[in-house]
């Protein structure tokens, strides 16, 4: 990665670790999960960069189409008018230590493993994904539908359950 | 060649001239129109009746239901479209594995249409 | 990694995407003024007639009214999302052209995803639209944005699926790669009922009646921009009218052969006969909505997830079975 490419890379990070702040700081849960949005954005943007373009648009289609928009749903769904979010300092700390410990084991086990690399990444052809997902992983493929159908049928009780 | 990274440079160009459009437009706009609030105008509209209730209601969990259903579909879409695209190279046992994909989530699907959630009550 | 970054990179983009912008506000303008047209002409009356040849100035007419009408920024909005809404709605439909092909080698951008990318990024309106909603500080607008919002993503789901057969024949993602692939054969006949599901999917993710509730001026005064005004107002029109006339440009270029006309005729005519194409279904769009009633929002929900679902999975078993059987000589019908 050189020259412009490294400008923009770097631009995107940014714009994903500001946007992750704003989440985490923010006082109104809308506009946090919008700035959850832009963040889901940036890292979209990573990918392409990254010359996965079909995963960051898939990022796009699943996440920013989809989640965020779940999310402003369930916002709707349990926010009160005028509810903002005032926890008291205590709590915020039981939380976040549990949150920091775990970001931290993430981070170690991520950093002392070594991935493959390649200087130069491949194009990856999407005919090429589809071949691999009905060939080499194939069982992964279809617990994948297993797990979807999991949380499908889980959202239809849960859903229902609340309507009793 | 790095193709995807100008597929960025180009999304990026075109936010930026459409933000510039609506930016400059409504900039142009401010200078010419007239301004002349009143605490009536700035009232919620609501058929010149006084507003009641709250502004955000609370709503039903349907909503939800909905946006959760299509999250579940909108991941099936992640593999179909490379199944697509690679499909007429494949054969028939690839046909019969996304069926099988399928056909496991349309049994999620009925479950939850027997269950009553694909009703709006 | 080598890459020739010049000016250009950054230009002809912003070129494309200049005229882009220009070619939505004409466009918009006269679909304004044809929709006015169109449902005089249902209703027997003459619709617009007194500024330019049959009314047609009457919209430059609108524009100037709607330049300098009072921008009413409500007390209860808030404020900063308020402001931000027109443009979360306008930007993802201008977005979605980056992907057109408007004639042969002419497309601003022919990505990989191109097809995927068309069926993400305009959908990202229904963010903005409930963005719309929630900052109004007013009821109706929140309701008809959570309307909007979940009428779009009911719909998205049909509408990528009835795609997934033209993905199967063209074995591609990319925009130009599918018009490629129907140079002897337009997607429309062996792909029907996926055209089908697309156009009714498409016209109800744009929200025109029949499936215009979250407008349902009846129930919700009028929605999630019950709130808006003057220019920031009609930059909500113009966003739908914009993602109309895209979604049946796309329509035209997945299913109707884009830039080609019928039998191979007048090729160098390319962009108009898009256009013409794309026009033709915006005219089917338009008489539809000024003949049938509005539906109910349940039978809206259940029209997505009970009809037009199943019959996009037909679709996709019946394109899988045309390809198995019609073996080498679809092969050659699609190159």
């Amino acid at each position: 990665m050189s020259g412009p490419e490294l400008v923009v890379f770097s631009l995107l990070g940014l714009a994903g670790v500001g946007s992750a702040v704003a989440v985490v700081s923010g006082k109104d849960l809308f506009r946090s999960t919008l700035f959850f949005g832009s963040f889901l954005l940036s890292v979209a943007g990573l990918y392409f960069t990254l010359e996965a373009s079909f995963v960051g648009i898939m990022q796009i289609f699943v996440y920013v189409g989809g989640v965020v928009v779940m999310i402003l749903f369930g916002i709707m769904l349990t926010q009160q008018e005028g509810a903002r979010l005032n926890a008291s300092l205590e709590r915020r700390l039981t939380v976040a230590g549990p949150v920091a410990l775990l970001a931290g084991i993430l981070i170690a086990a991520i950093m002392t493993t070594s991935f493959k690399t390649v200087r130069e990444v491949p194009g990856v052809d999407i005919a090429t994904l589809g071949k691999l997902f009905t060939n080499d992983y194939v069982l992964p493929f279809e617990i994948v539908s297993v797990l979807l159908l999991a949380a499908l049928v889980g959202a239809v009780v849960v859903a229902k359950e609340r309507e009793k | 060649m790095s193709t995807s990274f100008y597929d960025l440079i180009n999304v990026f160009v075109f936010t930026l001239v459409g933000t510039a459009f609506v930016g400059i437009v409504l900039f142009v706009s401010k200078l010419v129109r007239c301004k002349n609030p009143s605490p009536e105008k700035l009232a919620p509209y609501e058929c010149g009746n006084k507003a009641s209730g709250e502004a955000r209601p609370q709503t039903q969990i349907r909503y939800y239901l909905f946006a959760l259903l299509l999250v579940v579909f909108d991941v099936e879409m992640i593999f179909l479209f490379p199944w697509g695209v690679a499909f007429r190279s494949l054969g028939l046992i690839a046909l019969v594995e996304v069926a099988l994909f399928i056909g496991i989530l349309l049994l999620g699907l009925a479950f939850a249409w027997r269950k009553g959630a694909l009703k709006w009550q | 990694m080598n890459v020739d970054f010049t000016a250009g990179s950054l230009l002809v983009p912003a070129a494309w995407g200049l005229g882009f912008v220009l070619f939505s506000a004409l466009n918009v303008m006269f679909l304004v003024w044809m929709e006015r047209k169109v449902s005089a002409d249902i209703q027997s009356r003459w619709g617009p007639m007194v500024r330019g040849y049959h009314g047609s100035m009457q919209l430059l007419a609108d524009m100037v009214k709607l330049l300098i009408k009072e921008d009413i920024l409500p007390a209860a909005a808030d404020k900063k999302m308020f402001a931000l809404a027109p443009f979360l709605v306008f930007i993802p439909a201008l977005l979605a052209l980056l992907v057109l092909p408007i004639g042969p080698g002419l497309i601003a951008r022919d990505m990989g995803v191109g097809l995927v990318y068309y069926l993400a990024v305009p959908s990202l309106a229904s963010i903005g639209i409930f963005v719309a909603g929630w900052s109004s500080g007013n009821k109706y607008s929140t309701l008809g944005g959570m309307r909007s919002a979940a009428q779009l993503i009911s719909y998205e789901i049909p509408r990528s699926l009835s795609v997934l057969g033209v993905v199967m024949l063209a074995g591609t993602l990319s925009m130009m790669g599918i018009v490629n692939a129907q140079k002897s054969l337009w997607f429309i006949i062996p792909q029907i009922l996926g055209f089908l599901v697309y156009y009714i999917a498409s016209i109800a993710e744009v929200g025109r009646t029949p499936f215009d509730l979250p407008e349902g001026e009846s129930e919700l005064v009028n929605g999630y921009f019950t709130e808006y005004s003057g220019m920031r107002f009609s930059f909500f029109m113009m966003g739908e009218y914009v993602a109309l006339l895209v979604a049946c440009l796309m329509g035209a270029v997945l299913f109707l052969g884009g830039w080609r006309g019928p039998f191979g005729l007048l090729p160098q005519l390319g962009p108009v006969w898009l256009l013409l194409k794309a026009y033709a279904l915006v005219y089917v769009a338009m008489v539809v909505r000024w003949t049938l009633p509005r539906y109910r929002i349940d039978q809206l929900l259940e029209i997505s997830w009970k009809v037009l679902l199943p019959i996009s999975l037909i679709n996709v078993a019946l394109t899988a079975a045309i390809v198995f059987v019609g073996g080498e000589w679809l092969r050659g019908l699609l190159g």
